[in-house]
């Protein structure tokens, strides 16, 4: 066996790629610490404190993954159907506001109950704003890369009006009354933010898995993905099967509003989303459009945000450069090919 | 497996202990975060950097500081640096970061806390008040001579007892005064991000004759300001000295809220061991209020925003002034404030 030959063997290793991206990521990200004048060694020794380093540490990584894990399954299952759905963050945004609703103004449910009504809510409102544009689809054509994404600014205009004004509980802050105490999501490590936020959405990653890989109907809906012309052929009904797919993802990405509501924050703050739902995007592409990859990619990108709060005030580095490195890491595992040709320097 | 288990137990509580007696050793920098406006707003959050980096030159300390982007990550940076052990004060600015700091405060008994604008209950948090009336008082008086139709117009963010005690004591100012000007019924906005709105309130207000015109309205005052500015009439300024907006033309005085002298004691009283938990509220007479006119702080802001005065305040109204800050440092005048504040 060639020395080459092992090396492809090596890198047929699954996940290699993806190990060696981040590896780069890190070395680039390093040397742009270096150039901009701050010490890398230092700067990256409280990344990893941050992350794990202490209990504390470790709930904020596992706090910050939460939220990227629900809004990167929601884009993976419509892009499994072949939806472009760029509109996760006003998906999000309304389910999170639903719940909040549901949780302040019912009042007569027991905990699990109601839990479940204001999780169950949340869902709902996603999915109902993922209608508009999946109707739009299917009755004109719209493309959806416009429609949802115009939808998200609504979104983030609308809920921001709501906790502004007529949602608005009393004070100087904007944002809605606290949720009742039952249906709130139990915390798993206190004193920490940690919930079992956590925990439903591993179950929801298992969910995706399932629904997707081992049933018919999510079997039929990769083969819409794929090539829509042979699912057609085989009597596959395109336009039902993408709207299903564009309701269950704005359904996953409202379940993720919900939980940040209900389980970490308890009540719906302005502007409390920088942005989940287009890391979402980011984070479904770097876990390689697999609902068991997106567990590890959003746990990736936990690690950094967490990490990166540590770094910015242990060593003054901006928040902005702990960004860049996952820039970075998007764009290497973005081109696994790239890696691939640059290792084994062999044409294709 | 029980014994095993027992052990370990103790072995990470020892550790634990270890590392709460090493840090609490090594506490001896500032922490401070940000509101989430951020640096580079003019006001408030520049002004609060200036005082923890006056204490951190004085002191000789380290000085740390964060600026989270959404009042969702106030409770973790403020874990983030409590746990760490390494802080002999932790500064928070802005009122929306009280609900987190209840939270850590209580979780993090042993750590000193300072919080602006706001009252946290908890005995490691001094609460850093201002008493705005009093400022407003200074500012009126000024307001009362330089009016010459006699009527000024107020415009404020929201309606709400914070805002309330900038025009009681403004009010007030403009009666003590004495010069015939009165003060139109104030305008609320409802927001403090709306210039817009904010500079049809104060369009109206010229329009019914005020030649001046003070907003307290965050962003939205700004709006107000550039009314001034169109219709070519007096306007003042808040919080900072915001005289140099207009490039010194119609922008003749500004009340200021001094965050930077508040912050600056406070951390100073933290690392001297005579930090005090509960609520601290100054005016006038201790100079967390004044005005940027005045002959003490003018040079100051001059020298912060790079720019001179160029209205001039007659000397005999300055001196005016001078005379009210003197009563009421020596409490012969009594600011009143909304019944919320007693």
């Amino acid at each position: 066996m060639s020395l080459r030959d092992s090396w492809r063997k090596c890198l047929s290793f699954p996940f290699l790629s993806e190990i060696v991206a981040i590896l780069i990521a890190f070395l680039l990200g390093s040397l742009v610490l270096l150039f901009t004048g701050y010490p890398p060694g230092q700067a990256l020794r409280a990344l990893f404190r941050g992350a794990f380093g202490s209990r504390n540490a470790f709930g904020q990584t596992l706090t910050q993954a939460t939220p990227i894990l629900f809004t990167a399954l929601s884009f993976l299952v419509s892009f499994r159907a072949g939806i472009f759905n760029i509109g996760v963050e006003g998906q999000f945004l309304m389910g999170a506001l639903v719940a909040a609703l549901a949780g302040t103004s019912i009042k007569v449910l027991p905990f699990p109950v109601h839990l479940l009504c204001a999780l169950l809510a949340g869902g709902g409102g996603g999915a109902l704003w993922a209608l508009f544009p999946a109707w739009l689809k299917a009755r004109f054509g719209a493309h959806e890369v416009i429609t949802t994404m115009m939808m998200s600014y609504i979104a983030s205009y609308f809920t921001s009006y709501l906790v502004n004004y007529p949602c608005k509980a009393p004070g100087w802050v904007a944002q809605t009354h606290p949720v009742e105490r039952s249906a709130l999501l139990p915390k798993i490590l206190p004193p920490t933010q940690l919930s079992f936020t956590f925990v439903v959405a591993l179950a929801f990653a298992f969910f995706v898995f399932y629904f997707l890989f081992r049933t018919y109907l999510g079997f039929q809906i990769r083969a819409v993905g794929l090539n829509p012309e042979a699912a057609s052929n085989r009597g596959i009904p395109i336009a039902s099967h993408q709207i299903l797919a564009f309701l269950l993802s704005g359904f996953v990405a409202g379940i993720g509003g919900a939980g940040e509501v209900l389980g970490v924050h308890g009540k719906f703050v302005d502007g409390f989303s920088p942005g989940y739902g287009w890391d979402g995007i980011a984070v479904s592409l770097v876990g390689r459009l697999h609902p068991f990859g997106c567990v590890f990619a959003s746990l990736l990108f936990g690690l950094l945000r967490a990490g990166g709060m540590t770094m910015t005030r242990v060593t003054k580095v901006p928040l902005d450069l702990s960004l860049i490195i996952q820039a970075l890491v998007i764009v290497f595992i973005a081109a696994p090919r790239f890696i691939r040709l640059v290792f084994l320097r062999r044409k294709e | 497996m029980r014994v095993i288990s027992r052990g370990l137990g103790i072995a990470v509580l020892l550790l634990f202990l270890l590392f709460s007696f090493a840090f609490a050793e090594g506490a001896s920098r500032i922490g401070l975060i940000l509101a989430t406006g951020g640096l580079g707003d003019k006001s408030f959050n520049d002004i609060s950097y200036a005082g923890a980096l006056k204490a951190k030159e004085e002191l000789g300390v380290e000085l740390d500081y964060v600026e989270p982007k959404a009042i969702a990550e106030y409770e973790g940076y403020q874990r983030d640096f409590a746990s760490s052990g390494e802080y002999e004060i932790i500064v928070c600015v802005g009122f929306d970061q009280a609900d987190a700091l209840n939270k850590i405060a209580q979780e993090f008994p042993n750590q000193k806390f300072a919080i602006v604008d706001m009252v946290v209950n908890q005995p490691n948090v001094a609460s850093l008040l201002f008493k705005a009336n009093e400022g407003g008082f200074l500012l009126g008086v000024i307001a009362a001579y330089m009016t010459q139709s006699k009527k000024i117009g107020i415009v404020g963010g929201m309606d709400i007892p914070l805002i309330r005690d900038f025009f009681i004591g403004f009010e007030e100012g403009v009666k003590w005064a004495n010069t015939g000007a009165t003060v139109l019924p104030t305008v609320y906005v409802g927001g403090w991000a709306d210039p817009t709105k904010g500079k049809e309130l104060a369009l109206s207000l010229i329009d019914a004759g005020c030649d001046v015109i003070w907003a307290a309205a965050g962003k939205s005052g700004l709006g107000a300001l550039e009314a001034a500015k169109e219709r070519g009439v007096y306007a003042m300024g808040v919080d900072a000295c915001q005289c140099y907006l207009g490039e010194g033309k119609h922008i003749f005085a500004s009340m200021t809220k001094r965050v930077d002298v508040a912050v600056y004691e406070t951390i100073k009283a933290a690392f001297t061991g005579t930090f005090q938990g509960g609520v601290m509220e100054k005016g006038v007479s201790e100079g967390w209020v004044g005005n940027c006119r005045l002959p003490e702080e003018e040079p100051l802001w001059e020298e912060k925003f790079q720019f001179t005065h160029s209205i001039e305040i007659p000397a005999q109204v300055l001196e005016r002034v001078k005379e009210a800050k003197e009563k009421i440092t020596r409490e012969e005048i009594v600011v009143p404030r909304p019944p919320e504040f007693q």
